[in-house]
């Protein structure tokens, strides 16, 4: 076989599918990333391994492409523009199209900050700027919606959103000082950046971020029904709590699916054999989706979320909760708050995980299936390599799991009568065998400390 | 304080028997009567007594309702029967696969089958009984097949004289030599060509062609639509009895046509990811490509292979590789540029026979919220109710509704699927009666109308090219052995 | 002694199997009922079966006392059904699936060890059982050996396989155990795949040996248990029809009950000992000279028999079975099994595996009942429950099976069995064997319990 590749490597070709072929891998270990990520902040936090993350993560999938509606069966209600149900509450008839843009963009920016300061219990700068967000919105709606005609020019909406939120930070004790709340900033100006672009993808991105929100909350109830009441009970059986909700949970993903194919119409839309929107472009004769590089961007930013949100205040009680939950109780942390938001981030993760699942490398369709749910079983490997409580340890794990898959099933293809039909799908668990032997704990995870 | 538990649990019991005794007195009494041998029907005698006694007050309210209904129905026949038959009911069950991964096919040809015999039901039923359908949930599990299976063949009233549906190949055969034991009819959903096995083939009763004869015709078709010469030909298929079958039948067209398979990937498609047979496919870079899988799993090969860079082969499959659905996703295009479709029946609106005027007519009325995507597998749960009806209209006929006369009849009749599916009959060699026809569509991406309801006018998508189609490969098949034969 | 539970004047006594009296009666009495269920006999069940044909006859006639009983010649309805062929199914997959998590329990329950690969274990046993006892054809592997030997051959293959991994799971802890075992039940069914001679078609299978007791491999075997038989009765007065299904029903009974006391027996033994003090804290364990290495391998060891065992009953019980039914929902069901019964008892593993087989069967079986319910209080509750047509609401569905809301009854099965799995763990974390614990606790110091 080296043999093989040697006679190859001349060639431009070899080089070629070389570079597709780790694309490819970082890609689908990208989505294994996210998932792996939502593992570890949720087993950090409350020391429980959540197997329902991939019921979650279809979930997710289903969310935004529910939210897509555009399909004559799921009649919308009149007037309500398909696959963008929250910007209808702006649409006016004849009112200025440059208001219905700008409030669907602080709308998103809205949901965004509102999840950031969900997430890391909210700064006074940040209050405000949700309060001027929102006011802005209300004054939009009823310029649009409840006919006050005096409203009908954007400007004077943002006014009254400025001194709204302005007031309303002075009003909480604002000081200049503060530093703004880096999420809800940066999505703002990234969803204006990307309004210039295009209106499709704040609409896109839009309904992600919604969908991570509703995906969060329902992290949050799961946390509150199932897991609060487990707390001090043996960590097994808080786990198999978990695999009970998957099993529930499924049923209702899978039947979802079986009505139709859910498509998640991402922006970047593939279009397999159509030529004039094939979804991606080639280079040196191999063919790259859009969605490859889209899923590692979105694996960069959630890693880069995820260490800041570590470094806010809750994310400093949340690591301090994973160090000593009783010498954290003890020093004033709300433990309960600390689980539930830790919950709130590994399912909002999981629903992100599951929108790009139904991307290739991982899914031709674009749309959720019945194994999306299995996603979160293909990144067990990739969170154990890592280690249980290693946030690096899920990047590394997860992009190592998918380069070992994608590796395995290009080179070895030709093996396929010795290895077995769909041999590729085990690489992964003997990997993870592989490096516990000599690791048990993984290639990040804290060794667990044995006292009497 | 022991001695007191025990009176009062004491006390507890002889008020309970004592309750017993009285309540039953006259069924006991009626019951003495008889003796010897007739002791079984004296206990039912009794058991209608008590029934009586009990259950007045609703019957009272239902009585009208039952009066109405059984103005309908005509005058129950007698009949010779033993299991699943009674004075005024016909059960027939089912086991289905309604949670597992063909679900979304198996319930709504289920849900098909069940509005034929609501309307049979309204309209008199068979022989002056009702229709009773015993649906079961096999999951695509053979141990809970074997289960439903036990449920369904019981020798009792609780049992089904015959199953008008059993999901599955695996499944199927794992019950196939129970069901000539206790000689009762399946019909299998599924195609394999090994039905006809003499072992159990007077009992498991296959409608329309097999995946291997479809296979041939399949292959016969793509090479005559290349515009390569002597087109190169790949096959791509799931393990086991529904893929290896389909491969073998195309095996068989390239051999008889002459065609180089450039790559064999027969049994290769396991699990979720494909990587290795799509990176295989884009190096042989065949002109045709047979594929017998699952419809998500043809969506990731058809995908990955155009992203691959095998734009110019042209794709066919077994029927159930493909489902509508697809179109709505982002391999449409894909599919709509290279896949024909592979079908053993008519699909939902292709013709204007009598058969399919009235499915349509009776489907619209009665399950207004299916949509198109649903609407072409409504046809397989229509044409097995027909099949199921007219064997069991053939057995009252001939005044014989066991299991074994139904069975005895179902080899006897020629069933007219008017126009949905080419017609049939089961006596005699496998070679003569095994039906060879298929039907071919093309794809149309911009006719797909999928999540329109079938109460509206649209379409799955599908234009007809070919069908009834029987290639010359498969029409001078000699079919005297299934054409794969599983390892078990 | 009378009146004064718990109260042992020996160490013998204490440890015995079945300490209290009222244990062994209720062990004596469970034995008993579940071998007379599979019949149609007047004690428990039905009409005057064919078994009892004479009126005078000894116990059942209608002249005898028992006889003048009506409600004995009515049936008492909730182990008459028992006596029908579709309870006997389930019933001898209790047994097989509890013989099976009789193994997870010494493992998890008692030694502490949390596996998810119990499938992979049952599927080594299976594989083995294939190939010691099944017939070889040109493309599968067969020695046709009799069932002495590939009952237990099956068990003790997986309990080699189990010692192979134990190193490895020796090293893991907690969760991490729990989830490289669970990559063994991935690669397992790989090995199926890669392997067609042992586990035969990838989706059909392949058939697996009966259970009929052959001394060798003579044609007809010493006990026939693989069809229907009429056997002579006590005193040679009746004959009865015995059938397959009944006496497969027997074959792993008999089986169970044997698993069952050998575990009731290894629990109060030093390895079961050294397994409870390894899962109460095995630092400590250490100290006092448990040798962890290799108690942990022979726990491992013994749950591999176990769940070789069944695999091999398991296959044979279906008859033909592909490698892909040892998976992951498999692993779980233990799981859920030894969670809902009480882990670390050996009734509470019974219960369960009752509980979780049973269930859904009973749910089925329920709805079915309620939608023929047309007035009165049970009228009201299946109208608001099912869904009978378009324009109705209620979450379960009777009138058609298609996916979208109004769930078929089957979705909500599966519901169910995930949810029941919660509210369990919530609510009563020891199960069902908790709840036995409090009835009794309840009854002991009546009337003076609050």
């Amino acid at each position: 076989m080296i043999g093989e590749l040697l006679a190859q490597a001349g060639d431009i070709g070899f080089f070629s599918r070389l570079l597709n072929t780790i694309v490819r891998g970082v890609s689908i270990g990208g989505v294994y990333a996210i998932i792996a990520l939502g593992f570890v902040i949720i087993f950090k936090a409350t020391q429980v391994v959540n197997f329902a993350q991939g019921a979650l993560a279809a979930a997710g999938g289903l969310f935004v492409s529910f939210l897509v509606f555009d399909r004559p069966d799921q009649a919308s209600p009149a007037g309500i523009t398909p696959g963008t149900w929250w910007r209808a509450p702006f649409a006016g008839d004849g009112l200025p199209e440059i208001g219905e843009q700008w409030a669907s963009i602080v709308f998103v920016a809205f949901l965004a900050g509102l999840l950031w300061s969900l997430l890391t219990g909210g700064t006074i700068p940040g209050k405000s700027l949700l309060a001027g967000m929102a006011a802005f919105l209300a004054c939009r709606w009823l310029a649009t919606r409840q006919g006050f005609t005096w409203l009908e020019e954007p400007l004077i909406s943002l006014i009254i959103a400025l001194v709204i939120g302005v007031g309303a930070g002075l009003a909480t004790g604002w000081r200049p000082s503060n530093r703004l709340p880096i999420g809800a900033a940066i999505t703002f100006v990234a969803m204006v950046i990307i309004a210039a672009l295009d209106s499709t993808w704040i609409e896109w991105i839009g309904n992600l971020i919604i969908a991570v929100v509703f995906g969060a909350l329902l992290g949050m109830a799961l946390e509150r029904v199932a897991i609060r009441p487990m707390v001090g009970q043996p960590l097994f059986s808080m786990a198999v709590i978990t695999l009970g909700l998957e099993i529930a949970l499924r049923v209702f993903t899978n039947d979802s699916v079986k009505i139709l194919q859910r498509s998640v119409e991402s922006p970047w839309s593939a279009e397999i054999g159509n030529p004039d929107s094939d979804g991606g472009f080639s280079l040196f004769g191999a063919f790259y989706f859009w969605s490859y590089f889209m899923i590692i961007i979105a694996t960069l930013l959630s890693f880069v979320a995820v260490y800041f949100f570590y470094r806010s205040k809750l994310g400093v009680a949340m690591r301090a909760v994973s160090f000593d939950q009783e010498a954290a109780m003890a020093q004033g942390i709300n433990v309960g708050q600390v689980f539930a938001i830790a919950w709130a981030a590994g399912a909002g993760l999981a629903v992100l995980g599951g929108v790009f699942a139904t991307q290739p490398p991982i899914e031709a369709t674009g749309a959720v299936s019945a194994t999306t749910v299995l996603v979160a079983f293909r990144a067990l490997p990739a969170v154990i390599l890592g280690g249980l409580d290693s946030v690096q340890g899920a990047l590394i794990g997860g992009v190592l799991i998918g380069l070992a898959e994608i590796f395995a099933g290009e080179y070895l293809s030709g093996y396929v009568d010795v290895l077995g039909p769909g041999y590729q799908q085990i690489v992964p668990y003997v990997v993870m065998l592989g490096v516990l032997l000599v690791r048990p704990f993984g290639l990040y995870g804290t060794p667990e400390i044995r006292r009497v | 304080m022991k001695r007191m538990r025990w009176l009062v649990a004491m006390v507890a019991v002889l008020s309970l028997f004592a309750a017993a005794c009285s309540a039953a007195e006259d069924a006991a009494e009626t019951a003495t009567d008889a003796a010897g041998d007739a002791a079984d029907a004296a206990t039912d005698a009794a058991e209608d007594v008590v029934e009586e006694v009990t259950g007045d007050d609703e019957e009272e309210a239902m009585e009208e309702e039952a009066m109405e209904e059984e103005e309908a129905m005509e005058e129950p026949a007698e009949l010779a029967s033993d299991y699943g038959v009674t004075e005024d009911t016909i059960r027939v069950g089912m086991s289905a696969d309604l949670s597992g991964p063909f679900a979304a096919l198996t319930s709504v040809i289920v849900d098909a089958q069940v509005a034929y015999f609501d309307r049979v039901n309204e309209n008199g039923g068979i022989a002056g009984r009702e229709v009773e359908l015993v649906i079961l949930d096999n999951a695509y599990d053979v141990p809970t097949q074997l289960d439903n299976y036990a449920e369904l063949s019981e020798e009792s009233e609780e049992g089904v004289v015959m199953i008008s549906q059993s999901t599955g190949s695996p499944h199927t055969s794992a019950i196939a030599a129970d069901l000539a034991d206790d000689d009762l009819l399946a019909v299998p959903l599924s195609w394999y060509s090994g039905w006809v096995d003499p072992d159990f083939g007077g009992n498991v009763f296959e409608l329309y062609t097999n995946y291997c004869f479809e296979g041939m015709n399949g292959v016969e078709f793509l090479a005559g639509q290349s515009e390569a010469a002597s087109p190169t030909l790949a096959v791509v298929t799931r393990p086991g009895e529904y893929g290896q079958d389909g491969a073998a039948g195309a095996k068989i067209a390239a051999e008889a046509l002459g065609l180089e398979i450039v790559y064999d990937g027969e049994g290769a498609v396991e699990g979720d990811d494909f990587t290795p047979i799509i990176t295989e496919l884009v190096a042989a870079q065949p002109d045709i490509v047979w594929i017998t899988t699952a419809p998500s799993q043809t969506a990731q090969i058809i995908g990955g292979a155009f992203a691959g860079g095998l734009t110019s082969a042209i794709w066919s499959g077994s029927s159930p590789s493909y489902n509508v659905a697809l179109l709505d996703t982002a391999v449409g295009p894909a599919l709509d540029a290279a896949y024909f479709h592979s079908t053993y029946t008519a699909l939902w609106g292709a013709n204007e026979e009598p058969g399919m005027v009235d499915m349509m007519e009776t489907l619209t009325e009665r399950l207004p919220t299916a949509n198109y995507a649903q609407a072409d597998t409504f046809i397989v749960g229509w044409t097995e109710a027909i099949f199921t009806e007219t064997v069991l209209r053939a057995a009252a006929e001939a005044g014989d509704m066991t299991r074994a006369g139904v069975v005895a009849a179902a080899n006897s009749v020629s069933v007219d699927f008017q126009g949905l599916a080419p017609d049939q009959q089961w006596s005699g060699d496998p070679n003569d009666f095994a039906v060879r026809e298929s039907y071919i569509y093309d794809v149309v991406l911009a006719d797909a109308t999928v999540a329109t309801p079938i109460t509206e006018p649209g379409s799955s998508g599908l234009v007809l090219v070919e069908g009834p189609f029987v290639g010359d490969v498969a029409a001078s098949y000699e079919f005297n052995e299934p054409c794969f034969i599983s390892e078990g | 002694m009378q009146g004064r539970p718990k109260l042992f004047t020996s160490y013998a006594a204490d440890a015995a199997i079945f300490p209290t009296r009222t244990q062994k009666v209720l062990v004596g009495l469970g034995v008993l009922i579940l071998f007379l269920m599979p019949f149609d006999i007047p004690f428990i069940s039905g009409p005057v079966p064919r078994a009892f044909p004479d009126d005078w006859a000894i116990i059942g006639g209608r002249y005898t006392i028992l006889g003048q009983i009506p409600i004995l010649n009515e049936g008492i309805p909730l182990i008459r059904f028992l006596g029908d062929g579709n309870w006997l199914r389930p019933m001898t997959e209790v047994f097989i699936i509890a013989t099976a998590a009789l193994g997870l329990n010494i493992l998890a329950g008692v030694g502490g060890q949390v596996s998810l690969g119990h499938a992979f274990f049952m599927g080594v046993g299976a594989s083995t059982a294939a190939v010691l006892g099944g017939q070889s054809s040109e493309k599968l592997w067969g020695l046709g050996l009799p069932v002495w030997i590939w009952l237990p051959g099956a068990g003790i293959a997986a309990a080699l396989v189990g010692i192979l991994v134990s190193p490895t799971a020796v090293k893991l802890r907690g969760l991490y155990l729990g989830i490289v075992t669970l990559g063994l039940v991935f690669i397992g069914i790989h090995l199926s795949r890669v392997f067609p001679q042992i586990s035969g078609d990838t989706e059909a299978g392949r058939r697996y040996p009966e259970f009929d007791i052959r001394l060798w491999k003579e044609e007809t075997p010493l006990i026939n248990v693989s069809s229907d038989d009429t056997v002579t009765g006590i005193l040679g007065l009746n004959t009865f029809e015995v059938t397959d299904r009944q006496k497969t029903y027997f074959f792993c009974l008999i089986v169970l009950i044997f698993m069952a006391f050998l575990a009731k027996n290894l629990i109060r033994s030093r390895t079961g000992r050294a397994l409870q003090a390894i899962r109460d804290r095995d630092i400590a364990a250490e100290v006092m000279g448990v040798n962890e290495v290799k108690y942990k391998m022979i726990a491992f060891a013994i749950s591999s028999f176990y769940a070789g065992v069944a695999g091999a009953l398991f296959a044979s019980f279906v008859g033909k079975i592909a490698g892909n039914q040892f998976n992951l929902f498999l692993s779980v069901e233990f799981i859920a099994i030894l969670l809902i019964g009480g882990a670390g008892t050996v009734s509470g593993t019974l219960l369960g595996t009752f509980f979780v087989i049973i269930l859904p069967e009973l749910v089925e079986k329920g709805t079915e009942w309620l939608a023929e319910q047309e007035s009165g209080i049970t009228g009201a509750i299946a109208d608001f429950v099912l869904t009978e047509g378009p324009g109705d609401f209620g979450p379960v569905s009777t009138a058609n099976v298609a996916p979208g809301w109004a769930l078929n009854v089957f979705d909500w099965n599966i519901v169910i069995y995930g949810v029941l799995i919660v509210v369990f763990l919530i609510f009563e974390p020891l199960g069902l064997f908790g709840i036995w614990i409090k009835i009794r606790n309840y009854w002991k110091g009546w009337p003076f319990t609050y």
